[in-house]
């Protein structure tokens, strides 16, 4: 049982200052660190600060800290961490994004990777084109990377064992 | 070759070369990394050159003290400026290597004299470059490693913030500005000392007549203090004019005006009796840059001496220009400042990333000897930075058809339709606030102090330098008359400035729109149209090459097929002188504009990287088309109210068209010789917004002459 001043980050234990921080996002960043969540709007409103919250994609910089207590929260840098159900996933989008060139300043980058990784950890057997955009429409890119991203994603889909329905592609 | 303007100003091999004594090179550059992939660009073209693998080469991040001084990072100018430098650099370093018949580069070292011009006359390979090798910095992006300037500072581990003087782990405290209510507004001076006394301990106020922030140890405490002195002190607002629709009133609201003759070129034939006028009038609204990451700086003075010196971290797009205005606005000598570039989010002109930088410098002065770190908010990323400036542009011409010679099929070719007159005005405040170009500094808060630097009105860059609002007002197409006049407005509360292709966005808009109006009305095909007018041989091949790709003729019949489908086409040559680039859009018109696909041919010249130039294309046109659908700025009586994503929507990923980039040789049409690079980060901004709107002509009949091309001027234009 983890103690109130504890949060269970990347499969770790970690110690954080209650009430030291406006927000988790302050927390994760200027506490512990973590800084591949990036700043965007502090409004939920484009995406660049997701992290996995118990599997889920959400965003973080309006959330208090406090909130963490008790879930499994995940962050870009848990790459390391095999034993995390993420990983695979995780790893497999790293890779494809690398290898489409899905990035040009790179900023939104990780809150795509976390929201990707989510869909993919939590799809069953087949994706299709409008789920992926879909699962990516709360994530806002200004350099016009999406088609690589989405290209990648699928790609990353297809070698993690799911299925890509193509009679759904939206134009 | 002329030595480009970087290597005049630069001659020497020691400012762009440092030879390693493990044989690598590094590669200096004044040219910032803005999301663009440039340090890569200049790093191949270097590896080619040296005939080293790429492994062996490396970049260093620009900084005022080694780097060489290129200016802006702007225009599209990066490549031609720092790449053919470099290029020439690495020549010479790879002849001197042979001559001296050394191993490596690091047996050069030995050779060569440190203050050694760079021999011009070296030539440089003649073989296409055209790597394929993918950007390092990649692999950082997607491990979230911290590479930006955002993560400066910020992470437990403090020691990569190093001062000039080499004291590392230097206290760092979070700063915040306090904005008053408005765009422009005065401090109620009286109200200062009580609102300090309402603040908690740890929190310390500062304040130059009306520039007001505060520094702490948390952002926390930061934020918490600037709110707290936000709502208890009072302003002086300066009411801003009453706007609708993105600024569609400013050009009679504004108090004043330049109008010149911008150009003027052959006469005006005598028209016809059947010669045609046409008249049309086109808007594109202020615009917001809208990076995804709020601007952030990070600064330290030595001590709290008239001499001492000054450390700036920033993703501004010109170090030195960003030293110049800040020794200008602390009156210090410019030598006492170090700008260190880092990146920040993609870039995209004049944003925030100058004036934060101001703001850190401003106060970490009042504590010497700690690092002051500001991260701007979402809200005042949006209030604060420049806006891209509403324009107007007025087209009228005269066409001549000459129909006593003209059977059928040549009408189709367009040949005997005569452009008599073309007239093109232009309406805009200036596009550059730009630092570094006047006497007085360029930031914003700067103008907020007790000294009350003036405030700058915005300029148009001059011809030369690719024009501001007069970019792209020339057209390409042949007519016997033409005149530009370009009316800057004057003694408006807004600071505008360059935003990506500055004037060409909405002059080649209003161009190729009204390009389509006269075709379709002497019922011409527009691509034959505008081959029938054009001369320049490598616009010619853009254009059918991309009507071959998209096969024009027989999908613009098909594509009506579909309700609510339909296929436009632009082109525009780049500043005149720059990349040619044609796009075909095609879209699908419902209750608002959906486009679903982007053909874009471009001719840039020399490729250099060919993903990073088709990113580049790529992500342009999927940021104009933004631009087109969705964007617009707006305000109130007070202020800008366009502070969010939900106020100011941007194109999303169920929204975003398939984008197919084809790049032209970048050799002679004799193969022979490589045409020189044209830049291509700018080239689809104009082009995309207009196949588009052509595309909604084409699919339901409605000319919108207004951008953007929203449901509410969709319905406007079928109106009107």
């Amino acid at each position: 049982m983890l103690k109130s001043n504890q949060l269970n980050v990347n499969g770790q234990v970690v110690t954080f200052k209650p009430g030291a921080d406006s927000t988790a996002f302050q927390t994760i960043r200027n506490q512990l660190g973590l800084t591949a969540s990036r700043y965007g709007c502090g409004q939920e409103q484009c995406g660049a600060c997701h992290v996995l919250i118990d599997g889920q994609s959400k965003p973080i910089c309006q959330l208090p800290a406090d909130a963490l207590v008790g879930h499994s929260v995940v962050t870009l840098e848990s790459g390391q961490n095999k034993g995390l159900p993420s990983t695979s996933y995780l790893t497999a989008l790293q890779l494809s994004f690398s290898a489409e060139h899905a990035a040009q300043c790179g900023y939104c980058t990780s809150g795509l990777l976390i929201s990707a990784t989510a869909l993919l950890m939590n799809a069953s057997g087949t994706l299709s084109d409008l789920q992926i955009r879909a699962a990516l429409d709360p994530h806002l890119c200004r350099c016009g990377s999406h088609n690589r991203v989405l290209k990648a994603v699928r790609k990353a889909a297809l070698q993690c064992g799911l299925k890509i329905d193509d009679s759904e592609v939206s134009a | 070759m002329t030595p480009s303007v970087s290597l005049k100003t630069n001659p020497l091999l020691g400012q762009w070369l440092r030879f390693e004594s493990n044989g690598t090179v590094t590669v200096f550059t004044g040219k910032a990394e803005l999301g663009q992939g440039i340090l890569h660009a200049l790093k191949l073209i270097a590896a080619h050159e040296l005939e080293l693998p790429v492994s062996k080469v490396q970049t260093e991040a620009a900084n005022t003290k080694h780097s060489p001084d290129e200016g802006m990072t702007s225009g599209s100018l990066s490549v031609q400026d720092s790449g053919l430098a470099i290029r020439q650099a690495c020549a010479h370093a790879a002849k001197l290597l042979k001559a001296n018949a050394c191993l490596s580069y690091a047996e050069l070292l030995t050779h060569i004299d440190p203050l050694l011009p760079i021999d011009v006359t070296v030539s440089t390979k003649s073989t296409a470059l055209n790597r394929i090798d993918a950007r390092e910095d990649l692999e950082a992006l997607v491990r979230g490693e911290p590479i930006f300037l955002h993560d400066l500072g910020i992470n437990v581990d403090l020691t990569p913030i190093k001062n000039n003087w080499g004291q590392s782990n230097i206290n760092l405290l979070h700063g915040r500005m306090v904005r008053g209510p408005g765009l422009r507004c005065t401090l109620q001076v009286d109200g200062w000392l009580e609102a300090l006394v309402a603040l908690q301990e740890g929190v310390q106020a500062f304040r130059d007549g009306s520039l007001v922030g505060v520094v702490a140890g948390t952002e926390e405490l930061t934020e918490k203090a600037a709110s707290k002195l936000q709502r208890l002190l009072k302003w002086d607002v300066e009411s801003l004019p009453v706007c609708r629709e993105g600024g569609i009133d400013l050009f009679e609201l504004a108090p004043a005006m330049d109008s010149q003759v911008f150009h003027e070129t052959g006469q005006a034939m005598e028209a016809g009796k059947d010669a045609k006028v046409y008249e049309a009038v086109y808007f594109r609204p202020a615009l917001h840059h809208g990076s995804m990451g709020p601007s952030v700086a990070l600064a330290v003075w030595e001590s709290d001496q008239a001499s001492s010196g000054l450390k700036v971290w920033s993703h501004t797009q010109g170090i030195f220009p960003l030293r110049k205005d800040l020794a200008l606005a602390f009156g210090v000598d410019a030598q006492q400042i170090e700008v260190q570039h880092m990146r920040g989010a993609g870039c995209y002109g004049h944003n925030g990333a100058d004036d934060v930088a101001y703001d850190a410098a401003w106060l970490a002065k009042h504590v010497p000897g700690q690092c002051v770190r500001v991260q701007w908010t979402r809200e005042e990323e949006m209030q604060q930075s420049p806006l891209a400036p509403a324009m107007r542009v007025k087209l009228q011409a005269t066409v001549q058809a000459n129909t006593e010679t003209t059977k059928f099929d040549s009408r189709q070719d367009g040949l005997d339709i005569e452009l008599l007159t073309w007239q093109h005005d232009v309406w805009s405040q200036g596009h550059s606030t730009r630092p570094g170009r006047a006497a007085t500094p360029a930031f914003k808060d700067s103008w907020q102090t007790e000294k009350k630097f003036p405030v700058l009105e915005p300029i148009n860059v001059a011809a030369a330098a690719g024009a501001g609002a007069e970019r792209n007002a020339v057209p390409p197409y042949i007519s016997s008359h033409v005149k530009v006049n370009a009316h800057r407005l004057l003694g408006l509360s807004f600071r505008t400035s360059a935003m990506r292709g500055l004037g060409a966005h909405a002059n080649v808009f209003a161009c190729e729109s009204f390009m389509d109006e006269i075709a379709h009305d002497q019922g011409l095909d527009p691509v034959a149209f505008r081959l029938s007018k054009l001369e320049d041989l490598r616009a010619i091949a853009v254009i059918k090459t991309l009507s071959d790709q998209v096969n024009w003729l027989e999908r613009r019949q098909s594509v009506l097929q579909k309700e609510g489908w339909g296929l436009g086409i632009a082109y525009a040559r780049y500043k005149s002188k720059g990349a040619y680039c044609a796009v075909v859009a095609e879209v699908e018109v419902t209750h608002q504009v959906n486009v679903r696909s982007l053909w874009v041919v471009a001719d840039i010249g020399e490729i250099i990287h060919a993903d990073g130039a088709i990113s580049q294309l790529e992500g342009g046109a999927i940021q104009s088309t933004s631009w087109a659908l969705k964007e617009q700025a707006h305000w109130d009586a007070e202020n800008i109210t366009s502070t969010h994503w939900d106020a100011y929507p941007i194109l999303r990923f169920s929204e975003v068209p398939e984008v197919m980039v084809h790049l032209m040789p970048g050799n002679s049409q004799n193969g022979e010789t490589l045409n020189p690079p044209l830049g291509a980060g700018e080239a689809t901004q104009g082009p995309t917004s207009a196949a588009i709107a052509n595309a909604v002509f084409h699919a339901v009949g409605v000319r919108v002459r207004q951008m953007p091309l929203s449901p509410d001027n969709l319905a406007k234009a079928a109106l009107a």
